[in-house]
């Protein structure tokens, strides 16, 4: 347990975990399977037993790869406090403990790195979050081809003018897409 | 309500615009000054943007409709338009990626050495117009090469296949690989009589937009079959221009590292196409 605790990143954790797992018997390799599924890991499951029968798959590398090159600009439109975290929980999209893990801080890159480790079912489900709390745009980036060109305008309004000019344009492009 | 009429005509008028250009609109921030979303759906969308961002058309329109939506009776001046000019690259290269004309990269490698007195914008130095067109046609010369090694012995239409796809990227490199008067009538020749049934304007030849890595490719029936590595699915195109993509086709164990081959079998005289993957050479 301590030598897997000391490990820096995940990637390192999950590499002595397999190592140990190598060494061990067939029964604690179930225990492990086991224990994935209590976690929601039923994607990783499917991974490691060809008997296991589920739905659940690990996201596609197009999908992971649409995480990755877009992960700057979802940082900037990605909105975490208006609900859609306990959405995600509703849904079974994310686990009670991990919505915590997710709120203490730096909640969307948090969550972006949940996601792409987590199966394409969850990630469905986030699409659907995004679209109940506002977010059509984000889960646009996310799921259509193409790529997201950000352009700055520099304008000599205020702060304040500058909000509401955002705000607004939202709200006509909101309406324009219903 | 007249002016919210107004703001929406604005709004959709330059978003009608844009979409008819493969360009989406679709979010607006504050978190630096007021940032933009675009997204592009081709090469060609992206380039267009680029060059409206160039030629000042984006911020006056843009200007027009942020007066608009704050109506305070002022006019709202943009100073300046800020593209990341490592944005606009890396968009660049998804797309060759995607059309899986890796050779392009290179070519912008050659675009970033070029030095020209007109670098005010970071773009700028790196487009692809800038080179000596003869580097260009070089270069796109090669991608072609490239292109026409991979599918010529499943096609004897190999060269018109490469042109396309190579020509479809964007106008430029259309014109670029036409440019030469000796070049436009020998391709034209060969578009009217060696590739017939190609009588079609080569001009008005669209891309062949494979997805994925071709790994082998056959056409039978007037069909183009394509087989992509790891995928279990053939994608299916018209083989005449403009190359419309038809149903994919899923063979469930399907070893597409092999070759292609299509044949037809009469079941109670019902006609099936079928997909066969076979050793090379077999």
């Amino acid at each position: 347990m301590e030598a897997i605790k000391t490990q820096r990143t995940d990637a390192a954790q999950n590499r002595v975990l397999l190592n140990m797992m190598y060494r061990k018997s067939f029964a604690d390799l179930n225990k492990l399977l086991r224990c994935l599924e209590k976690t929601k890991q039923s994607h990783v499951v499917s991974l490691l037993s060809s008997s296991y029968t589920c739905n659940d798959q690990p996201l596609s590398d197009a999908l992971k790869s649409r995480l990755i090159k877009n992960h700057a600009i979802l940082m900037e439109l990605l909105d975490t406090r208006c609900g859609l975290l306990a959405e995600l929980l509703a849904s079974d999209c994310i686990t009670r403990r991990q919505q915590e893990y997710i709120e203490s801080e730096d909640s969307k890159a948090r969550l972006l790195d949940i996601l792409s480790r987590g199966s394409e079912a969850d990630f469905m489900k986030f699409i659907d979050g995004l679209r109940k709390t506002g977010q059509e745009h984000v889960a646009r980036i996310l799921l259509e081809d193409g790529v997201v060109a950000q352009i700055v305008a520099k304008t000599r309004c205020s702060a304040d003018e500058e909000r509401l000019i955002a705000e607004r344009f939202m709200d006509v492009l909101g309406n324009s897409a219903k | 309500v007249k002016r919210g009429r107004i703001i929406t005509q604005q709004v959709t008028r330059h978003m009608s615009e844009l979409r008819s250009r493969d360009i989406d609109l679709i979010a607006a921030n504050t978190q630096h000054s007021i940032g933009l979303f675009y997204l592009c759906r081709s090469l060609d969308a992206l380039q267009h943007l680029y060059d409206l961002i160039i030629s000042g058309e984006l911020k006056q329109i843009i200007e027009r409709i942020f007066t608009v939506l704050l109506n305070k009776g002022k006019s709202i001046v943009v100073d300046n338009l800020n593209w990341d000019s490592q944005d606009y690259v890396n968009g660049l290269q998804d797309f060759y990626g995607a059309l899986n004309l890796n050779i392009f990269s290179e070519l912008y490698e050659l675009a970033k050495c070029v030095r020209l007195e007109s670098t005010a914008s970071g773009v700028r130095s790196l487009r692809v117009d800038q080179l000596p067109s003869e580097l260009l046609q070089l270069i796109l010369n090669k991608a072609m090469g490239q292109l026409f090694v991979i599918i010529h012995r499943v096609t004897p239409r190999a060269a018109v296949y490469a042109m396309a796809t190579v020509g479809g990227v964007s106008t430029l490199w259309w014109r670029t690989i036409t440019y030469r008067h000796h070049s436009k009538r020998v391709l034209k020749r060969y578009f009217q009589r060696v590739c017939s049934p190609f009588k079609c304007n080569p001009q008005r030849l669209q891309s062949l937009r494979i997805e994925g890595d071709v790994n082998c490719l056959t056409e039978f029936n007037g069909q183009l079959y394509v087989g992509v590595v790891s995928s279990a699915s053939v994608q299916v195109f018209v083989s005449r221009s403009p190359f419309s993509r038809l149903d994919d086709v899923t063979v469930q164990g399907l070893n597409i590292r092999m070759t292609l081959l299509c044949v037809e079998i009469q079941v109670n005289s019902t006609s099936l196409t079928v997909a066969v993957s076979t050793p090379s050479g077999e």
